[in-house]
């Protein structure tokens, strides 16, 4: 379990990074969790684990719940919970679909934004200004969101012959991609090795390396951008202030309300963003309901990855890498993962074994039960290929759950001048 | 406070939001060059009354009733997680399988009609109870919040139930058709009509049929209002939403509130369905009503997490729906129907927290003022 060294609360930065990588523990148990992928993908003869293809679909199945993710970071770090981003994301949706097709796909990852910039604002006026409670404005942001989708296109689009009350028209044009020079050709050959580690890694690389539209780039680059912003400026600690102790930063001459409707304004254009990207990458229009659930499952990803840039990208993974398998159907590889579940189960029973608690227990028990299936069970039913992520997390998040730290005054509507 | 007083922190917040939601949708309708009136008057004479063609339209209301029922259910069943801070967003899912799991049991054996129904109703609310319950088991066991456990259990619930249903519980004989069903429930589990009831009072219900879960809807409400504020249960129920720390110094056990609140409300969720099972279709199909969960939390919300409340919000989204079919043969789009319900349920919450902090504030003046009498007359 990687996500539990990630979960330490406010670890201090090490010092030297290089240095610090190789003895990292996550670092260590990524490189055992690789190579029994590795082992178990020669030894089941399962190619479509590590096929470039797989982990290229991967990454842009993950962008979407990424940046819902990180929209529910800036509104939750400020202290406001977020479940209306499903709601933003479906007006980042429409807007983006909008945009796109009548001034093309950049314009359209604008007009996105603006999309969940406006869901974000109604959220912030609920919760902020009249301190509604976080959960019940949520609620009502999807319900609206879902609703002014199918508003706007009825006023729109009835009429036209090419779009209609569930999608808008085609866009015009797409996001460029890029292929990284040199280097997308030596993952590519060390792919083609097909050797014990080699060769995964250089699948991995490799898909992340070849025809990545600029859009995927940007969205991950928002990941460092998101740790520094939040923790390395005087901005991001303040905005972190009014979710940890609002009263002591308004104290101190924090503008409370400000900073808190900025945050939650980041939050809805971020998820509107992932809405745009549904749009411009996957779809090519603006179609109802092909959001999906993604906001919540960002949502997932964001307390999956304990309220933080690099554990929400994690998390993120881990959904668009089970929905790769659910999407393309590789039950061959669902299998053979199954095998590896199994084991990696096992490992950490063995790791964990002095502790002969609970945990343990389950985890041999889990471990021998997976492993058995595997050779049980033919085919796995699409339907538990699609709700594996959702069982992880559930596991995660009660395994983790005392690891886990929301920020302390998340979720509790503050109000100026009350004492606490 | 004076009765003018009292009679606005009652219904000012609700008569606010419907104003707020006629406001925006006729906004929404003015943009795309529709009138107001003309909409509204429409779904209230195919809803409600219609003075040109026989007054009251009985076969809507009827509609409209049958509607509000696992509305109903659904908004209490948010209701009570609601009224102690607890946020049941998994209603949907917990309605779903129990629906699918009562009808697949129900349809194995045939027996008396009362019991039959009695025993379906019960699998219905023990299924949804025990999908909730694991929520609640997670949140006091290994503290995992409720709002993304009910949520990842929606998702588990919606995968559940299609592998269930497509691969074994499906009937084989609807295979291949547009709409796949289970083998309906035999007849001796289906609800009788209260048409009767209606017709001994010289109501024409036409093709419409009232069904008798009306009766039960009433019940349950009672129930719920009386569990709520007259039983020691009910007493700490909201004095933990009220304040948690009071609460529990008080000697209320929050986990094991946590856990009985829960269960209670997957019950509670495990009845949505029944509407459709007993008096409708009488089967799980692909075409079974889905959102019943998703408004409830909607109809909770607007009714204030109370029984009365919640019946007038049912009874409301009912109205909205059969109403909103008067739109199509108008031509108006009939999405305006979501903009109206989205903009009365961000309203309504708005106007009830503004409602009760004045009224907070009234209280106060009202008791300052009391003392300072009181120390007058003392002096």
């Amino acid at each position: 379990m990687t996500i539990s060294q990630e979960a330490r609360p406010e670890a201090p930065q090490p010092k030297s990074l290089v240095k610090s990588f190789f003895t990292n523990r996550v670092f260590v148990s990524a490189l055992i969790a690789m190579s029994l992928f590795s082992l178990i993908r020669i030894l089941t003869g399962t190619a479509e684990m590590s096929s470039f293809q797989s982990w290229g679909a991967m990454l842009r199945l993950a962008v979407p719940i990424l940046l819902a993710g990180l929209g529910g970071l800036y509104a939750e770090r400020a202290g406001v919970v977020n479940i209306g981003l499903e709601g933003m994301m479906i007006l980042g949706t429409w807007f983006a679909g909008y945009g796109a097709f009548a001034w093309g796909p950049w314009r359209g990852i604008l007009f996105g934004m603006v999309g969940g910039l406006i869901g974000g604002a109604l959220h912030a006026l609920a919760t902020v200004t009249f301190k509604i409670d976080h959960i019940v404005s949520g609620v009502a942001i999807n319900i609206i969101g879902a609703g002014m989708g199918r508003f706007l296109s009825t006023v729109f689009y009835v009429g036209r012959t090419d779009a209609g009350v569930t999608q808008s028209p085609r866009m015009t044009g797409s996001v460029e991609r890029f292929t990284v020079p040199i280097l997308a050709d030596v993952f590519k050959a060390m792919e083609d090795t097909d050797w014990f580690l080699i060769g995964d890694i250089g699948g991995i690389l490799h898909g992340w390396t070849r025809n990545i539209s600029w859009f995927t780039l940007l969205a991950f680059l928002l990941v460092p951008a998101s740790i520094y912003l939040l923790w390395r400026t005087k901005f991001g600690l303040r905005l972190r202030s009014t979710g940890e102790n609002p009263w002591a930063a308004e104290s101190l001459g924090v503008r409370v309300y400000t900073y808190k409707w900025v945050a939650v304004l980041i939050s809805g254009a971020l998820a509107g963003m992932g809405g745009a990207y549904l749009v411009t990458e996957q779809a090519g229009l603006y179609r109802e309901g092909m959001t999906g659930g993604r906001g919540f499952i960002g949502l997932a990803a964001l307390i999956f990855g304990n309220w933080r840039p690099a554990g929400v990208a994690t998390g993120a993974a881990i959904f668009g890498y089970g929905l790769t398998l659910q999407l393309r159907g590789e039950s061959a590889a669902v299998r053979a993962l199954l095998l590896f579940a199994g084991i990696g189960l096992l490992l950490y029973a063995l790791w964990q074994f002095r502790s002969r608690g609970v945990n343990s227990l389950l985890s041999w028990i889990g471990g021998v039960l997976l492993i058995v299936a595997y050779f049980m069970v033919e085919e796995i039913p699409a339907e538990f290929i699609a709700m594996a992520p959702y069982v992880l997390t559930l596991i995660v998040i009660s395994q983790a759950a005392g690891r886990l730290r929301m920020p302390a005054a998340d979720g509790i509507p503050y109000r100026r001048g009350e004492a606490h | 406070m004076s009765l003018g007083k009292r009679l606005f922190a009652v219904l000012g917040a609700p008569v606010m939001a419907l104003v707020a939601g006629l406001l925006f949708s006729s906004i929404a309708l003015l943009l795309i060059d529709e009138s107001p009136t003309n909409a509204f008057s429409a779904m209230w004479q195919y809803g409600v009354y219609n003075g040109d063609t026989g007054g009251i339209q009985w076969a809507s209301i009827i509609e409209i009733l049958n509607q509000a029922v696992p509305l109903f259910f659904a908004g209490l069943a948010a209701a009570i997680g609601f009224r102690m801070g607890l946020f049941n967003i998994g209603v949907e899912g917990q309605y779903l399988i129990s629906a699918l799991v009562a009808v697949y049991l129900g349809a194995k054996f045939s027996v008396w009609a009362p019991i039959h129904v009695l025993i379906i109703l019960v699998i219905a609310m023990l299924t949804g109870a025990a999908w909730a319950g694991i929520a609640g088991l997670l949140k006091v066991k290994r503290n995992v919040n409720e709002v993304i456990s009910t949520i990842m259990l929606n998702y588990i619930a919606f995968n559940l139930i299609s592998w269930l249903f497509f691969n074994y519980w499906r009937d084989e004989r609807s295979v291949g058709a547009l709409n796949i069903v289970t083998t309906p429930l035999p007849e001796t589990a289906w609800l009788p009509s209260l048409n009767p009831v209606l017709e001994a009072f010289g109501v024409n219900p036409r093709r419409a049929e009232l069904s008798s879960l009306v009766i039960l809807a009433v019940i349950v409400g009672f129930a719920f209002w009386f569990m709520l504020n007259r039983t020691q249960f009910g007493y700490d129920l909201r004095a933990s939403g009220t304040s948690a720390p009071a609460a529990q110094a008080s000697g209320v056990k929050a986990k094991a509130m946590i856990l009985r609140a829960m269960l209670i409300s997957g019950g509670l969720a495990g009845l949505v369905g029944m509407l459709t099972i007993l008096s409708e279709t009488h089967q799980y199909a692909t075409d079974f009503p889905k959102n019943y969960g998703f408004d409830g939390i909607a109809v909770a919300l607007i009714g204030r997490n109370s029984a009365g409340g919640a019946a007038l919000a049912a009874l409301l989204f009912g109205f909205l729906r059969r109403g909103g079919q008067a739109l199509l043969s108008e031509q108006i789009p009939v999405e305006i129907i979501n903009i109206m319900t989205g903009s009365i349920i961000l309203a309504a919450v708005i106007a009830f927290a503004m409602v009760n902090r004045w009224a907070q504030n009234e209280e106060t003046k009202a008791l300052s003022a009391a003392v300072e009498a009181k120390e007058l007359e003392t002096a």
